[in-house]
């Protein structure tokens, strides 16, 4: 079979359950305007020393919202033995990962940049700019990488939730530093060229971690 | 009693124990007092070298896991575990005695400076690195991916690194202090204790590995004593 199919047909089955359920997009959403409205209720937010840690506010409530869709998505493949018969199936192991990174990435893109009004209205600040689009998607792209092979190994873990965060946490503060200093830059109404060193070093550290996943996803699932 | 044989490993602790001994004098007697920090300087000599055993303890996981994932031999794993463990000990110790050190000295005990951000990072990937290790089934498929999480870690360290420099020229340091503007003065006795004290701590380091690693293969052949029975 094509193996471009394939791959279509993972991240397609994966996106209609998403659909019936909406339950990755809801825990995003909900829980990243939670997180939000909280720093609403307790900072005073139309002062412009507030204002700049907007930012962090955002990529923290989106880090954290995706690890908790993350979790949930596994669990449900994992209780009812899905995930199993998907490594059972005559394609390669590759392809399996290209098709969970491609459902994930799709979410992941959907929500943070769905986030983003909520983030304008609730902090009085204009982030609808057409550089935040190409930010979320680089960022999107890595963060789905790691989250992906991060949720797979550890679904044999104990405590799955949250050894997931211990892994995943420290190892995508690069893009979390990548975003927040962007974010910052556009809100400032900056050139793209104060941002080009970081979307470089995105571009950069997606590459390399795609590349090692690829690597070492046929170890990871070894029995 | 039977008396303890001395093979390689125990003559290579007592030699460490020496050396510690002798690395312990020349920070506290030998080596003179800093004009501009005064004391608290000394730090300097536990700090540097710990850094460096931890930033050399996940270099052994990542080589080792490496090794593991190619050879499949269970010696590399142990390895890594023992670098693991002995790397999470000298992580603990070197953000420790840093933030003793920087609370004198920048006035503050944490700050979001590259290397301060680097080493917490390094830590929290230690412990992320034993912790996923103790929750998982025990079997092959541990082993396997302790070693890929050994390997992904060592990759990010640097990266993270680099990112945290990119993100600190945004956002310069706020550190005031005496040692920000004075220019220190790093006498050649400094030097040669700074010297000697990283060498000690590394065969601290090796000598920790070597124990753990000795340790780790009794564990292992009494779980295979414990299957065999049943």
């Amino acid at each position: 079979m094509n193996p471009f199919k394939t791959i279509w047909n993972i991240a397609k089955r994966d996106l209609i359950l998403e659909l019936r359920r909406k339950e990755v997009l809801f825990t995003i959403l909900g829980f990243s305007t939670l997180v939000l409205s909280i720093f609403v209720f307790s900072i005073d937010v139309n002062t412009k020393e507030t204002q700049k840690i907007v930012p962090a506010i955002y990529w923290s409530a989106i880090i954290f919202s995706f690890t908790i869709a993350l979790g949930r998505r596994f669990s449900i493949e994992i209780e009812n033995g899905a995930f199993e018969a998907l490594i059972l199936s005559p394609i390669s192991k590759d392809i399996i990962f290209f098709g969970k990174f491609t459902s994930n990435f799709i979410l992941v893109l959907i929500s943070s940049v769905f986030a983003l009004p909520i983030t304008s209205i609730l902090f009085n600040i204009n982030i609808l700019k057409i550089e935040y689009l190409l930010l979320a998607i680089i960022i999107s792209f890595g963060l789905s990488t790691l989250g992906t092979f991060f949720a797979i190994m550890s679904i044999k873990v104990r405590a799955r939730e949250v050894m997931l965060s211990l892994v995943f946490f420290p190892a995508v503060t690069p893009l979390l530093f990548a975003g927040v200093d962007c974010m910052d830059k556009i809100i400032q109404n900056n050139n793209f060229s104060d941002i080009q060193s970081w979307i470089f070093f995105v571009l950069f550290y997606d590459a390399i971690f795609f590349l090692i996943s690829l690597l070492l996803f046929d170890h990871i699932l070894q029995e | 009693m039977k008396i303890t044989k001395l093979n390689f490993i125990n003559i290579f602790i007592i030699f460490t124990g020496i050396i510690v001994v002798i690395d312990m004098w020349m920070i506290f007697v030998w080596v003179p007092t800093e004009i501009n920090q005064g004391a608290i300087q000394r730090i300097l000599y536990l700090h540097v070298p710990v850094a460096w055993g931890s930033m050399a303890a996940i270099c052994i996981v990542a080589f080792s896991s490496i090794m593991y994932l190619y050879k499949k031999a269970e010696k590399w794993d142990r390895i890594a575990l023992s670098a693991a463990e002995s790397g999470a000990i000298f992580g603990a110790m070197m953000l420790l005695s840093g933030m003793l050190w920087a609370r004198p000295v920048w006035g503050v005990f944490w700050t979001g400076e590259a290397k301060l951000t680097f080493s917490l990072i390094l830590f929290i990937l230690f412990i992320a690195y034993l912790m996923f290790r103790a929750y998982f089934p025990k079997g092959i498929q541990q082993k396997r991916i302790s070693a890929v999480i050994g390997i992904i870690g060592a990759i990010d360290t640097p990266i993270i690194y680099f990112a945290a420099n990119l993100w600190e020229r945004a956002h310069p340091p706020l550190i005031a202090g005496p040692a920000a503007t004075s220019d220190s003065f790093i006498s050649q006795n400094i030097i040669l204790t700074l010297l000697f004290s990283v060498v000690t701590f590394t065969l601290v380091l090796s000598s920790l590995i070597f124990l753990r690693y000795t340790l780790r293969k009794n564990e292992d052949e009494i779980d295979l004593i414990i299957i065999n029975k049943t």
